[in-house]
C-alpha cells in the first residue's frame, strides 16, 4: 500500500499524499516518518490535495509528526486541504497547532 | 426528530472480518453507493462516521482479531442516512469519552468527540459493542 510519495531534499521533507489519510494507511506511513526523521527532517511538509478523507487515526498521525517537529525546534505544514477537512481539523481544534491551509480552489 | 421512522430508500448491509483493509473496501463501497446519490452535502459526514465507527469496531472492539466479524448496515432514507455497527467486543463506557483529550498533543482519543460534531443522534446498546448514528441531510458543518 504506496499511497504517498516521500521526498526528501537536505533538512526538507515533503510527504505527498495520493488518497485518503485513514486508519489502513497509518501503520506504514508511521515507518516511512520515522526514516524522515531520523534523516535530520526539520522542515515537514505534508500535501493533502488529493485527500478526500481524514479519520481520527490520519489526525493522530498528523499531531505525532507535529509533536516530533517541535521537539526538536523544526517546522511542519500541512497543505491544500479541502474545506471538509479544513472544517474537521477547525472542529478539532488543530488547524493551528498543525499550521493548516487549504486549497487554492 | 422524525427521520428515523421514515422507509428507507436503500439499504447497504455486509459482514466483515476484522481487518483494517475490509474497513476501507467496505468505505469505497459506501463512497461508490453515495457518489450518484443526493447526499452531496452530508457525504463527507457519512463517510467520515463510517470510517470511524468501523475502525473503532475493528480496533477497539474485535481488537482486530480476524475471526471476528463486524456488521454494518446503512440505510439511506429521504431526510438523512442510519448508520449501525455491531462487533463481537465486550463493549466500553461509552458515556465517559466524549470531550476532547485535555492534552491537545494527545495522539488518541478524539474518535467519540468526531460523532458528537457530524451525527444528529448516537446510540449504544446496552453493553456499548452496537452504535447506532443518524446523520441528517441537513448540513450541520
Amino acid at each position: 500500500m504506496a499511497s504517498y510519495t516521500f521526498e526528501q531534499k537536505d533538512d526538507q521533507c515533503s510527504v505527498k499524499l495520493l488518497g485518503d489519510l485513514t486508519a489502513g494507511l497509518v501503520p506504514y506511513m508511521q515507518v516511512e516518518l520515522k526514516k524522515a526523521l531520523d534523516k535530520g527532517t526539520t522542515d515537514l511538509m505534508f500535501d493533502l490535495e488529493k485527500t478526500v478523507m481524514l479519520d481520527s487515526s490520519g489526525m493522530g498521525l498528523l499531531i505525532a509528526a507535529s509533536n516530533s517537529m517541535a521537539r526538536i525546534g523544526g517546522r511542519m505544514r500541512v497543505t491544500n486541504v479541502s474545506p471538509d477537512i479544513l472544517r474537521l481539523l477547525q472542529s478539532m481544534r488543530l488547524s493551528s497547532r498543525l499550521n493548516v491551509s487549504g486549497s487554492a480552489s | 426528530m422524525t427521520f428515523p421512522s421514515l422507509p428507507p430508500t436503500r439499504i447497504y448491509r455486509k459482514t466483515i472480518n476484522s481487518t483494517l483493509s475490509q474497513v476501507e473496501l467496505v468505505c469505497a463501497e459506501i463512497r461508490a453507493l453515495l457518489a450518484p446519490s443526493n447526499f452531496e452535502s452530508v457525504r463527507f459526514a457519512i463517510e467520515l462516521l463510517a470510517h470511524e465507527s468501523l475502525c473503532n469496531a475493528v480496533i477497539h472492539g474485535n481488537r482486530q482479531n480476524a475471526d471476528k466479524q463486524v456488521i454494518v448496515e446503512m440505510r439511506l432514507g429521504r431526510a438523512g442516512v442510519r448508520l449501525q455497527v455491531t462487533d463481537e467486543g465486550s463493549g466500553f463506557h461509552w458515556n465517559e469519552q466524549y470531550s476532547l483529550p485535555q492534552d491537545a498533543s494527545a495522539t488518541c482519543g478524539r474518535g467519540l468527540v468526531l460523532y458528537t460534531l457530524y451525527a444528529e443522534r448516537i446510540e449504544f446498546n446496552h453493553s456499548g459493542n452496537q452504535i447506532t448514528l443518524w446523520i441528517s441531510k441537513k448540513e450541520r458543518h
